[in-house]
C-alpha cells in the first residue's frame, strides 16, 4: 500500500515517469544519476541566466620570494556545456624580507611588478548536483564542478608614461615586454626582481560554483599557470575565491 | 555550446595531464658587478685627483646600488666613500649611460700622490656585499700646459673666417675627450684679451697650441671683439666678429683662464684661420660642331661589281655628289698619289667655306688582294695626321665604308678613320691586342640570325653591311627592307692657332685647346676630388718643362705641392677625333612563301646610334667641384664633413686627392662639438 502511495505521488510530481512498477526507480538512484554527469540543474537554472557576475580575490603562488595579490571583477556567460567568460583584475605585488636580503647581493629572482591583468576565461562543467550545508538551515545549493582555463594579458600603465599614442598603442599591444619596457618598470618593481618579459600567461585548472537558490554564487578557483609563451616563471599555482550574482 | 562525449573526454584527459606536471621554485640568478671603465688620474700640477667609472651587470644595476672609492697617500687613509659626497674641484654632472648601469666621475683636491685606488660597487646601500676593482691609475707629473695638464683651450673660425669659436677639450691618459664629457665632466673655462696677427707658433707635439708662448706675440693687434668670453660647455662663440683690417692674419690668439685645485691657470690659446679655397677652374670649354661631308667613291669605271650594292653604299653614307676615283688601274704604283691629290684637291676646295671636314669615302671594290685598302690606308696617312693638328678648318677624320670586312693597319690612321666594316681580330692571334675604334663600332656580323616559322622566315640586315652580307639578304628578302641611312653627321672639336696635341700612347691624345690654364702663387695649394666630377678623367695637364709629358689632373695638387706655385695647362684627352652620329631605318624583313609566289614584307624601326669618341657629345667639362685651389692658411688644420676640427693634419697635406666638404661651426653654436 505504501508503496502505491509513493508512485502516486511520484507520478504526480513527475508526470513524465512511467507509473508501471517495473519502470519505477528508486529517487535516490535518480538523484545519483544526475552527479557526476553534468547535464541538468536542479536547485539552480543557472545555464537559463544571461549573466554571471564575480569579484574575486587571489594569490597567485609564484613560487618567488614576493608577494601578488590579485582582486577581479568579472563577467560569465553561460551556455549549455561551455561557460566563457572575461575580467579585469589588478594584482599588487610586494617585496619580502627574502626578497629584501636577496636584493642586498648580486642576485635576482623572476617575477611580475604590479600590474593590470585583462582575463579571458572558459569553464566546462564536468559534476553537478544539489548540496546540503551543514548547518542546515541553510538551502540546499547546486553545485558545478568545472575544468577551467585562464588566458591573461598583463597590461603595464606606466609604459604608456611619456610615450606618443602610437608608441603608446605599440606597447600596450606588444605580446612581450622590451629591454627598453622592462628599464622602465625596474624602478618600481622590488629590487631582487628580474621582470619577466611574457606578458600573457595561460592557466588551468578546476573551478567549483555553488550556487543558491536566489542567484547567489559562491566561487572558487585552483589553477596552474602553464610555463609557456616565452615566460621565464616556471609551472605554478593560483588559487583563487569570489562572490557572484546570477543575472 | 555543445561538446560530443569524445571531444569532452579528450579535453579532460589533456587537462588532467597539464595539472599532473610538477611546479618549481624560481631560480637566482647571478648578476655580477662588470666595470666597463675604471680610472683614477690625479694631475701634480692642478692638484686635482679624477674619477670616471661606468659599471653595470648582466641583469642591470639598481639605483639601490652605490659606487665607492678609496686610497691612500702620505696624508693618511680615505676609506671607502662615495666620490661624489666630497667636496669637488670642477663640475660633474649627473649623467646616464643607459638603464641598469651606474656612471658618472668626480675630482677632489688631493695634494699628495694617492696610491692603492680602490674602486668598489656596493650591490644596495643597505648592504655589505660589493664588487671590488682596482683601477686603471695615472699619475700625471707637472710640466708643459698642453701634455701635462688636464684641459686644454683652442679656438677655430665660422665659414666666413671672422668669428672666433673657443673650444674645451679634456686631455685624460686612457679617456677621450667625448667620453670624459659623457661621464659628466664639465670644465668652466673663459677667454681674455683676444689679438689677431701672423706668428702663429709651430710646435708640431702641440697640435693645439695651447700654453704655445707665455703670452701672445707682441706684434698681434688688439682684436676689438668680446672682452670675456666663458662657458661650462666645451665651446663658445665670440658675439662680435674680427675687423675686416684682420682679414689678412692668420690667427687669434687669446688668455684662456681655467680652474683647478690650486685657484686658476691661464695661459695663452690660439685660433687658426680656416684654408681659404674656390675652384680652381670653373670649366673646360671645347666648342663643338657638326663638320661638313667631303665625298668620294672608289669604284671601277670600266667594270660593274654590283650596282646594287653600290647604290647602297653610297646611301648610306649620303653621298649626293661625290668625287669618283676610279679604281681599276689601283695596281699602278702612282695609284696611291693620285688618290692622294684628289684628296687634297677636293678638301681645299671645301676648305675655302670655313667649316671643320669629315671625308666620306664609299670603297666599292671585289679586290681580296688587299693591296687597293692598304693603298687607300697610305693615302689617308698622307693627310689625315697632318689635317688633325691643324687649326680648323680641318679635316677631323674619315669614315670609309667598304666592300669587305678589314682592319686598319696603318698606325697612323688607326685612330684617324673608321674603317667600316670591321673585321674583329681573332684573340687566340693576339689576346692582348685591344679593339681599335672601328672594331669597338661597326664589327662585322654574321649573317642576321634567319628565323623559319612554317611558310614565314624573318631576318635583318645591319646598317653598314659587307656586300656578301647585303648579296645574301637580297636573295631572300627585298631591297627595300634592307635599311636605309636618314642622317649622318660628324661632330668634332673646333681647334684653335694654338692647339697643341700630345699623344699618350698609340690609343688616345691630349689636346691643349685654347690656352687653358691654372696658376697658383707660393703658398697656394690644390685638392682633387674624382667624386665630384665625372669629367674630371677626362682632363689632364702640363708644366711648361714638360710640356711632352701630360699628367691625369688628379696629379695636380700632389706635383704642385712639390713645385710650389706655378702654371698649369689643361687640357682634353680623346681617343678619337670625332664623333659620327648615325640615324636609320632598320627593317625586321621577312617573306612569306604562297604556292607559287613569295610574298616579301618588312617591319620598319627608327634607330640612332653613334661612332666614335662619345666626348664629343658635350662642349663643356666642368671641373669646379673637382679641383679646389686653396689660396690662404692651406697649412692650417681645417674641417671635415663631419665638422671635426684635424688639428694635426694640414690641408695640403691632407687633401691632395681627397674631396674638400667641410662642415664649419655656424655662430652663435656653443655646446659639445663633435671633437673626438
Amino acid at each position: 500500500m505504501i508503496r502505491k502511495i509513493s508512485l502516486f505521488l511520484l507520478a504526480f510530481l513527475c508526470p513524465s515517469v512511467a507509473l508501471s512498477a517495473e519502470d519505477v526507480v528508486p529517487f535516490p538512484a535518480l538523484v545519483e544519476r544526475t552527479v557526476g554527469v553534468a547535464g541538468k540543474s536542479v536547485r539552480f537554472d543557472w545555464r537559463k541566466k544571461k549573466n554571471l557576475i564575480f569579484v574575486n580575490v587571489g594569490q597567485p603562488v609564484e613560487y618567488n620570494n614576493f608577494e601578488t595579490y590579485r582582486t577581479a571583477a568579472a563577467v560569465q556567460f553561460p551556455s549549455e556545456n561551455l561557460t566563457l567568460g572575461f575580467g579585469l583584475a589588478k594584482a599588487l605585488v610586494f617585496s619580502t624580507a627574502s626578497a629584501d636580503a636577496i636584493a642586498l647581493m648580486p642576485y635576482r629572482q623572476a617575477g611580475r611588478p604590479e600590474r593590470w591583468e585583462l582575463e579571458l576565461s572558459g569553464f566546462y562543467p564536468v559534476a553537478e548536483g544539489v548540496v546540503t550545508f551543514r548547518p542546515d538551515f541553510m538551502p540546499a545549493a547546486q553545485m558545478v564542478f568545472s575544468l577551467a582555463a585562464d588566458v591573461r594579458y598583463m597590461v603595464y600603465p606606466s609604459l604608456f608614461s611619456g610615450q606618443d599614442f602610437s608608441n603608446g598603442f605599440k606597447s600596450m599591444i606588444a605580446t612581450r615586454l622590451s629591454e627598453a619596457d622592462k628599464d622602465k618598470l625596474s624602478p618600481s618593481a622590488p629590487a631582487a626582481m628580474k621582470i619577466d618579459s611574457a606578458k600573457i600567461s595561460v592557466l588551468t585548472g578546476f573551478n567549483l560554483h555553488l550556487y543558491t537558490s536566489g542567484g547567489l554564487i559562491v566561487s572558487s578557483k585552483a589553477m596552474l599557470a602553464l610555463s609557456i609563451l616565452g615566460t621565464a616563471m616556471p609551472r605554478h599555482a593560483d588559487l583563487t575565491l569570489g562572490l557572484g550574482y546570477a543575472l | 555550446m555543445k561538446l560530443n562525449g569524445l571531444t569532452a573526454s579528450k579535453l579532460c584527459a589533456a587537462f588532467i595531464a597539464l595539472l599532473l606536471q610538477s611546479c618549481s621554485k624560481v631560480p637566482l640568478e647571478y648578476t655580477p658587478a662588470e666595470f666597463q671603465v675604471a680610472q683614477a688620474v690625479w694631475y701634480e700640477a692642478e692638484q686635482t685627483l679624477f674619477f670616471f667609472w661606468n659599471v653595470g651587470s648582466p641583469l642591470g644595476l639598481r639605483s639601490e646600488s652605490v659606487f665607492e672609492v678609496s686610497y691612500v697617500n702620505d696624508d693618511g687613509q680615505v676609506g671607502w666613500m662615495a666620490p661624489q659626497s666630497r667636496e669637488q674641484v670642477h663640475i660633474h654632472e649627473s649623467v646616464s649611460c643607459g638603464a641598469g648601469r651606474i656612471c658618472g666621475s668626480a675630482s677632489h683636491k688631493v695634494v699628495k700622490e694617492p696610491r692603492a685606488l680602490s674602486f668598489r660597487l656596493r650591490y644596495h646601500r643597505d648592504g655589505e656585499i660589493s664588487a671590488v676593482v682596482n683601477p686603471e691609475s695615472f699619475v700625471i707629473r707637472s710640466g708643459a700646459a698642453h701634455q701635462n695638464r688636464s684641459f686644454v683651450v683652442y679656438g677655430v673660425f665660422d665659414e666666413s673666417n671672422s668669428f672666433v669659436q673657443w673650444r674645451g677639450r679634456h686631455v685624460f691618459p686612457a679617456l677621450r675627450n667625448e667620453e670624459a664629457q659623457a661621464l659628466g665632466l664639465r670644465r668652466p673655462f673663459e677667454i681674455k684679451d683676444q689679438t689677431y696677427g701672423n706668428a702663429l707658433p709651430t710646435n708640431p707635439d702641440n697640435p693645439y697650441l695651447y700654453g704655445a708662448e707665455a703670452a701672445c706675440p707682441q706684434s698681434y693687434i688688439q682684436a676689438g671683439v668680446d672682452a670675456l668670453v666663458r662657458t661650462s660647455e666645451r665651446a663658445v662663440f665670440n658675439q662680435r666678429g674680427l675687423p675686416a683690417a684682420a682679414s689678412a692674419a692668420d690667427s687669434v690668439c687669446a688668455s684662456a683662464t681655467v680652474n683647478d685645485a690650486t685657484g686658476s691657470f691661464t695661459a695663452t690659446a690660439f685660433a687658426r684661420k680656416n684654408p681659404e679655397t674656390r675652384a680652381a677652374f670653373s670649366s673646360l670649354r671645347s666648342p663643338v660642331k657638326g663638320t661638313t661631308s667631303v665625298g668620294f667613291v672608289i669604284t671601277p669605271c670600266r667594270r660593274t661589281i654590283s650596282l646594287q650594292h653600290l647604290n647602297m653604299q653610297k646611301q648610306r653614307l649620303l653621298l649626293q655628289s661625290p668625287v669618283e676615283i676610279c679604281s681599276d688601274d689601283f695596281n699602278q704604283a702612282d695609284f696611291k698619289d693620285r688618290m692622294s691629290a684628289i684628296f687634297q684637291e677636293r678638301i681645299s676646295q671645301v676648305r675655302a667655306a670655313g667649316n671643320d671636314m669629315t671625308l666620306y669615302i664609299a670603297l666599292h671594290h671585289d679586290d681580296l688582294t688587299k693591296n687597293l685598302v692598304l693603298k687607300l690606308e697610305q693615302a689617308l696617312a698622307e693627310i689625315l695626321p697632318n689635317e688633325r693638328a691643324r687649326v680648323s678648318p680641318r679635316v677631323t677624320g674619315a669614315f670609309v665604308f667598304d666592300s669587305i670586312q678589314h682592319v686598319v693597319t696603318n698606325p697612323l690612321i688607326k685612330n684617324l678613320a673608321l674603317w667600316c666594316p670591321a673585321a674583329l681580330v681573332d684573340p687566340k692571334v693576339d689576346p692582348f691586342a685591344a679593339p681599335d675604334e672601328s672594331q669597338r663600332s661597326c664589327p662585322v656580323l654574321p649573317d642576321g640570325p634567319q628565323l623559319n616559322a612554317g611558310p614565314v622566315r624573318l631576318s635583318s640586315l645591319p646598317i653598314l653591311p659587307s656586300r656578301q652580307s647585303y648579296e645574301n639578304f637580297l636573295g631572300k628578302f627585298s631591297e627595300v627592307n634592307a635599311g636605309k641611312m636618314n642622317s649622318l653627321t660628324a661632330f668634332a672639336p673646333q681647334r684653335t692657332a694654338i692647339s697643341t696635341d700630345v699623344s699618350l700612347g698609340d690609343f688616345a691624345w691630349v689636346t691643349f685647346f685654347n690656352n687653358e690654364r691654372v696658376t697658383a702663387g707660393n703658398g697656394e695649394f690644390f685638392s682633387f676630388c674624382a667624386a665630384d666630377s665625372k669629367d674630371a678623367s677626362r682632363i689632364y695637364f702640363r708644366t711648361a718643362a714638360a710640356a711632352q709629358q701630360p699628367l691625369p689632373l688628379s696629379n695636380l695638387p700632389s706635383v704642385q705641392a712639390v713645385a710650389q706655385g706655378g702654371s698649369y695647362e689643361l687640357g682634353l684627352v680623346w681617343d678619337f677625333p670625332f664623333l659620327l652620329r648615325l640615324e636609320y631605318t632598320f627593317y625586321l624583313a621577312g617573306s612569306a612563301n604562297a604556292v607559287v609566289a613569295s610574298v616579301p614584307f618588312g617591319l620598319s624601326f627608327n634607330q640612332q646610334q653613334s661612332y666614335g669618341s662619345s666626348g664629343w657629345t658635350q662642349q663643356e667639362f666642368q671641373i669646379d667641384r673637382a679641383l679646389l685651389q686653396c689660396t690662404r692658411f692651406c697649412l692650417h688644420p681645417f674641417f671635415d664633413e663631419s665638422g671635426t676640427y684635424s688639428a694635426r693634419q694640414t690641408w695640403r697635406d691632407a687633401m691632395q686627392t681627397n674631396c674638400y666638404r667641410p662642415r664649419f661651426p655656424r655662430p652663435p653654436e656653443g655646446g659639445f662639438p663633435v671633437d673626438p
